[in-house]
């Protein structure tokens, strides 16, 4: 293009001028480069520039000229000595662009921002993320939920049959090798493994949130939120992530710049509700509130945000005053169909992830637990004969147990499940079916031939998809069948709602409610606690884990009582 | 200037934006913006998060993915908010 050039105004023309001079005077130099453009490149601060340049005669006369002519122009031009280059070519840019481009057939609004309109809207953007997440936790509670006793039936029954039969044949049967297998690694690792289904369906769902572009919407409009309380709004980006695991999500508060800040949202993180939260949950709202299972799930996910924010406030407030935050610029993707192949790989990878857990540090946790249910402290029990009342878990757990009597589940089983749960949180519910010895009743029944244990199996399956396309329709308030088909509740569900009913005198309800708050609102679990000692420190973590009993403790307390004033 | 109006822009803003909205302020394409806060960012007038540098494999070590974890960049967990990006101005003034 003959003659085109552009005018970087009058102080850094003369400033270009001066750099083409010199660099004249340098043959080597005028050898290698355009002699404007290495003006140009030499103002700009090119990085590449100052290693080629300092090899060639003349090259350190021209840097250091260079950085003579910038201190210049800064003192002349202000700030704007570092962007007058780029903002004049951008201008340049814009000004061909707008010149060259027709315009005319370009739709001003599109239908991105026509969504955008109501899904960020400054009124509604809330209201709307939380009637989505209401309907994820429906569809995972009540469509996911017809799954969990075909999956319970198959664990619990054929596969434990099948284990007990296995160990039989090796002459095991009846010894404490049976009650490893079948008590400890089936039953405990098993009744995690049940929710499988309920964590695929939020997987699910997650995935297809993010895939249509809504999630990053969801993260826009609880950065208003959040700052509206004094929060850093790009903290909701490591909380989104605390959705499904603690520990990564306290890693990524690495993308906040402010130190006060990290560690702020370092220690509101683990208030998220993480996906292993969640079996819990599950399982104390199919007990005690079967009707409501959905509403009560939902409610959990939105106490900790709710949490989250107050202490975020009152640490503001006090240990962690605010640090200016500037507007954060996110760029919205546009809103598309998701791709059911990207959908199904980050639903399985995450689905695959829990599993491994249940094969990891669940299963381990599980045989700790059973050992320590098998050695007997008292009565006349002996090794893995012992009734569980006598065994040593139950002793430490009962020396704890006194400290929940205010909240309503003061009972050793309830205590030991929220102690083995500051492992991992699916171990509370591992823990649950080994206390409550729910294989006492599978052990004396009768074992089921290979082939029945396969119909049995597969009609449990059909079963479950007959519930899963009963209950969809509920999500948007239509219910089909009477209910007369629910199943009884289980041997586990039946001896957690005695424990319960026991310990709070006659108001489980509102003792299974404190207990999910205190659930949420406790330290994750040890790998969390880890993270947060390796991102900001052991005085926080400690802080951390104190404070969160603490909090958890008075919540669980209030929420008992305010439950028995409400007659629950 | 287009770049001094979008610093201004930048310093005016009560709120999060989104490129498009900004693009729009300033009247230029959102593509275009896409680049010109790119070169902010590169100056130092506005700051990118920082990519979760340092977090490979061994960043979970310990947590129930135990030796399954991929580190956090490409975690299972870590919600995938598709080319989502934050700016932080970083207290040049509005002019």
């Amino acid at each position: 293009m003959n003659g085109f050039r552009i005018d970087y105004g009058a102080d850094v023309e003369n400033a270009i001028g001066r750099l083409v001079d010199a660099i004249d005077r340098f043959p080597e130099v005028r050898s290698h480069y355009a002699t404007r453009w290495l003006a140009i490149a030499l103002l700009d601060e090119d990085p590449g520039l100052d290693e080629p340049l300092g090899r060639m005669d003349g090259g350190p006369e021209l840097v250091a000229l260079r950085d003579r002519l910038l201190a210049g122009l800064r003192t002349s031009l202000g700030d704007h000595a570092d962007t007058q280059i780029v903002a004049a070519r951008f201008q340049m840019a814009n000004d061909i662009a707008n010149a060259a481009t027709d315009r005319t057939n370009e739709r001003a609004i599109t239908r991105t921002d026509r969504i955008d309109a109501v899904l960020t809207h400054r009124l509604l953007g809330i209201p709307i993320f939380l009637a989505l997440m209401w309907a994820v936790f429906k569809i995972t509670t009540d469509i996911a939920g017809a799954f969990l006793d075909w999956v319970d039936g198959a664990i619990s029954g054929s596969l434990a049959h099948f284990v007990s039969s296995l160990v039989g044949l090796v002459g095991l049967g009846g010894t404490w090798v049976e009650s490893l297998f079948v008590d400890g690694v089936v039953a405990g690792v098993g009744a995690v493994l049940v929710f499988v289904p309920i964590l695929l369906a939020l997987y699910l769902a997650l995935a297809f949130l993010e895939d249509t572009g809504y999630m990053a919407r969801a993260a826009f409009v609880m950065d208003r939120m959040m700052r509206g309380v004094g929060l850093p709004g790009k903290s909701f980006l490591p909380m989104l992530v605390g959705f499904g695991c603690t520990v990564p999500a306290v890693y990524a508060t690495r993308t906040l710049e402010n130190e006060r800040d990290r560690i702020l949202t370092s220690l509101l993180v683990p208030f998220m509700s993480c996906g292993a939260r969640l079996p819990v949950y599950v399982l104390i709202a199919a007990v005690f509130f079967p009707d409501n299972a959905g509403l009560v799930v939902f409610s959990m996910y939105l106490l900790g945000i709710v949490m989250s924010l107050l202490v975020g406030w009152l640490l503001r407030r006090t240990l962690l005053p605010e640090s200016e935050h500037a507007p954060a610029i996110m760029e919205m993707p546009a809103y598309r169909l998701p791709m059911l192949r990207t959908i199904w790989f980050h639903t399985w990878t995450r689905t695959k992830a829990f599993i491994s857990g249940a094969g990891t540090i669940i299963f381990s946790t599980m045989i700790v637990v059973w050992l320590l249910m098998s050695i007997p402290v008292s009565g006349t029990g002996s090794f893995s004969d012992t009734d569980v009342d006598d065994s040593a878990f139950a002793a430490v757990a009962g020396v704890v147990a006194p400290a929940f009597e205010p909240a309503g589940f003061g009972s050793w089983e309830a205590t030991g499940s929220l102690l083995s749960g500051f492992v991992a949180k699916e171990v509370i519910v591992g823990t649950m079916a080994q206390v409550f010895g729910v294989e006492d009743e599978l052990r004396g029944s009768d074992q089921p031939s290979l082939g029945d244990s396969a119909r049995e199996i597969a009609t449990g399956f059909g079963k479950a998809m007959l519930g899963a396309l009963e209950e969809t329709p509920g999500i948007i308030g239509i219910h089909l069948g009477d209910g007369a088909e629910d199943l009884p509740p289980s041997g586990l569900q039946s001896s957690i709602r005695q424990s319960f009913e026991a310990s709070s005198g006659g108001h489980e309800r509102a003792a299974a409610l404190a207990f999910i708050v205190f659930v949420l609102l406790y330290t994750p679990c040890v790998a969390a606690a880890g993270a947060i000692r390796h991102e900001i420190g052991a005085r926080w973590m400690l802080f951390s884990i104190a404070g969160q009993t603490a909090i958890a403790w008075v919540f669980a307390v209030g929420m008992f009582h305010l439950g028995k004033a409400m007659g629950l | 200037m287009l770049l001094d109006r979008l610093i201004d822009e930048l310093g005016r803003a009560r709120g999060p934006l989104t490129t498009r909205a900004l693009a729009r302020r300033v009247g230029i394409d959102e593509s275009a913006l896409a680049g010109m806060l790119g070169v902010l960012a590169a100056k130092g007038i506005l700051s990118v998060p920082s990519e979760l540098a340092g977090s490979g494999p061994a960043a979970c070590t310990g947590a129930a993915c135990g030796k399954t974890c991929v580190g956090l960049d490409r975690c299972p967990f870590v919600a995938k908010t598709p080319d989502t990006h934050a700016f932080v101005v970083l207290g040049r003034e509005p002019q």
